[in-house]
Parts: C-alpha cells; sequence; structure tokens
C-alpha cells in the first residue's frame, strides 16, 4: 500500500480536483481492493499486474462519483469540471504557489478523457496499451487522447 | 509483441508510442526507416518530444508545489485503520452473507437445499397420512380396547365404523386380487387396466 499510495492519491486528486473527495475516493479505491481480491489474477497475462487493476478501480470510483453527482454528460461535452459547487472552500489546504494553481486550473479545463489519459499515463506509469484497455478505448484513441492533452495542457499554461 | 501499427492509423500516435519505447522491435525498427528518409516526420517527432517532456516537468513541478491533500503517512494509517475495521467485519458479520451476495444469491446457500428437503419431508408427511388406512383403523381398535369405560353407544358406533372399515378394507383386497388375474389373463393391455378401474371405482 506504501508503494502506491503516494501516487494513487495524488492521481485521484488530479482526476477529481476535490482534496476531500479525493481522499474518500483513495479509502474507497483500497476498500474495494479488499472486496475484491479473489478477483485479482496476479498469474494472468492481463496489461499491468496488481498497479493496473488498482488504478482501475480507483478510476472506476472517480467515475461512479462523477456519473452520481451528474457531471459525466457536462466532462463528456469537453465542459469546465470544476464548478462553483466544488471549487476549493476555505478549509481546504491550498496551493503554495500561483504556478501550481494554474496547473489545477489547467487541468480542470481539459476535456474529462484526455485528462484521464495524461493523468493515468503519469501518476501510473502504465504503457497505452494498458491505458486503452482499462479505459476501454482503442489505443490509436488513447494516444490521440494523450497528444491533445499535452498541447492542451502547453496552450492553457503559456496563457 | 505482436506487430501494433495495424492498430495505429496516424502518425502522431506512431510517434508517441516511439517516444516513449513501446513499440514492438519490428515497428521501432520500420518508424526509425521512416525517420531516415522523412525530414517532416523527424521533426514532427522532435515536437512532440518537447511537449512530452514539457508536460512531465509540469506535473511534476505542480506536485512539488501542491502538497497531498494528507501526508502519504497519514493517508496510509488511515487505510491501515479502514483494513483493520474491514477485517472485524468480515470476522463479525456472517460470511455466507457475502458468498451468497456474490453468487447472486438472496439467502445463504445453506438455505435452498434445506427448504427443499424441508418440503419433501412435508409432501411425505401428508402422502403418508393419507395413504395408511389400516393403521388407522388399527389405532381405532385399540381405542376401543384401552378404554373399557367408553359409554355403550359411543362404543357400538366405534365398533360399527371398525367393522365397516374392514369389510371395505376386505372388498379393496379381493379387487386387487381380480384385477391381476385380469391383467394375466389379458397379457396386460390396456383394456384390462381400463377394466380394473372400472371395477375398483365402481360404487360400493
Amino acid at each position: 500500500m506504501k508503494r502506491y499510495c503516494e501516487s494513487l492519491m495524488r492521481y485521484l486528486h488530479r482526476l477529481v480536483g476535490n482534496e476531500n473527495l479525493a481522499e474518500e475516493l483513495h479509502q474507497q479505491t483500497w476498500l474495494s481492493v479488499l472486496d475484491h481480491i479473489e478477483k485479482f489474477d496476479a498469474s494472468s497475462s492481463a496489461a499491468g499486474g496488481f498497479k493496473a487493476w488498482l488504478f482501475r478501480i480507483a478510476t472506476n470510483k472517480a467515475n461512479d462519483y462523477w456519473r452520481s453527482s451528474g457531471r459525466e454528460v457536462a466532462a463528456k461535452r469537453g465542459m469546465r469540471l470544476v464548478t462553483p459547487d466544488s471549487a476549493p472552500d476555505a478549509s481546504q489546504r491550498l496551493d503554495v504557489s500561483e504556478q501550481g494553481m494554474k496547473l489545477r486550473r489547467a487541468i480542470a479545463l481539459l476535456p474529462e478523457p484526455q485528462r484521464q489519459v495524461l493523468m493515468l499515463r503519469y501518476y501510473s506509469n502504465l504503457k497505452f496499451v494498458e491505458i486503452a484497455e482499462q479505459l476501454g478505448c482503442p489505443l490509436n484513441t488513447a494516444l490521440g487522447r494523450m497528444h491533445k492533452a499535452m498541447i492542451k495542457l502547453k496552450q492553457l499554461m503559456d496563457d | 509483441m505482436s506487430s501494433l501499427l495495424k492498430q495505429i492509423t496516424d502518425d502522431e500516435s506512431l510517434l508517441m508510442l516511439y517516444l516513449v519505447d513501446e513499440l514492438p522491435v519490428a515497428d521501432r525498427a520500420a518508424v526509425d526507416q521512416r525517420l531516415s528518409v522523412d525530414p517532416s516526420l523527424r521533426q514532427h517527432l522532435d515536437k512532440m518530444q518537447a511537449a512530452y517532456a514539457s508536460t512531465n516537468e509540469l506535473l511534476t513541478a505542480g506536485d512539488k508545489a501542491t502538497p497531498l491533500p494528507v501526508s502519504a503517512g497519514v493517508a496510509t494509517r488511515r487505510v491501515s485503520r479502514l483494513i483493520r475495521q474491514w477485517q472485524v467485519d468480515r470476522v463479525v458479520s456472517p460470511r455466507e452473507v457475502d458468498e451468497a451476495r456474490a453468487a447472486g444469491l438472496r439467502y445463504p446457500w445453506w438455505i435452498y437445499p434445506t427448504s427443499a428437503a424441508a418440503a419433501l419431508f412435508l409432501a411425505f408427511l401428508v402422502w403418508w397420512g393419507h395413504a395408511d388406512h389400516s393403521r388407522t383403523v388399527q389405532s381405532q381398535a385399540i381405542v376401543i380396547e384401552d378404554n373399557p369405560h367408553a359409554d355403550d353407544d359411543a362404543l357400538r358406533i366405534i365398533e360399527a365404523f371398525n367393522t365397516q372399515q374392514e369389510e371395505h378394507i376386505q372388498e379393496l383386497a379381493s379387487l386387487d386380487a381380480a384385477a391381476d388375474e385380469l391383467a394375466s389373463v389379458s397379457q396386460g393391455t390396456d383394456s384390462s387396466r381400463d377394466l380394473f378401474d372400472t371395477v375398483s371405482y365402481s360404487p360400493l
């Protein structure tokens, strides 16, 4: 657990943009791992092994949250995901630098599919073949999303 | 590793895989070949490499500038507490419920064969209660023998009932014998069976 704790927390934090929610999803992810550990086949040739399985569960938890809060439709349309309801409030810890806040806003402005691929690649370091399988999209699509995410993020940071 | 080229439909995707060294050896050699003869493709790769490096730097710097919601140690301890609670819950709560839920069953698995056995037993009791007349007659006779002080009228009624039962049983026995005889004569055809039914169910 210690091996994956930090990267998983950061991944969820980047994905949902809310600190409390990220921690809650982090805990739910590990509980889900325990509940379904018998389904994990360490010997199978399925992509990525335990890390891929862990991040798959975390991604599903985040998607479940978005679905239940009715924001998945908005995400698919590429709209802003950080609404006033989920904006950081005074009780949350603030980014200590302007650059950090700018990055946070830029990531939040990425369309959900692009953000998922980018965050999954950066924090889990899974191969693109594994990422595509996990997200249920063709390999070409996952690569295209990654490329677009990189370009858009750079544009947003340069603005 | 099998070729991935069939899954790639554009140069950006191909170069991305090349950049992160996730192409099979044969595919990488093919891209090397193309890069050696296509300067524009080489420029495209260089731009993509710069964008990829820039993205990684941004995210790394952003993570350094942004503390985790809780420290890794705190998060680990909290999850550890959850895991311990999960283990306690599994000891306290019936595991059968979890297994039944996992199997898609509404109730614990052992309820189903137990219910089936109980239903069969009940059906047997009902059948046994209706089928054994001779024992009933005998038990009724025993009632009379064990109750010498019963009212005379009641005794007479019971005796008459017992006599009637015995006669009925004897008639059924004789009908059985007749049916057997008929069956042996007519070589067990349907007509003899029908004849038996006619004889046995005629009003007494």
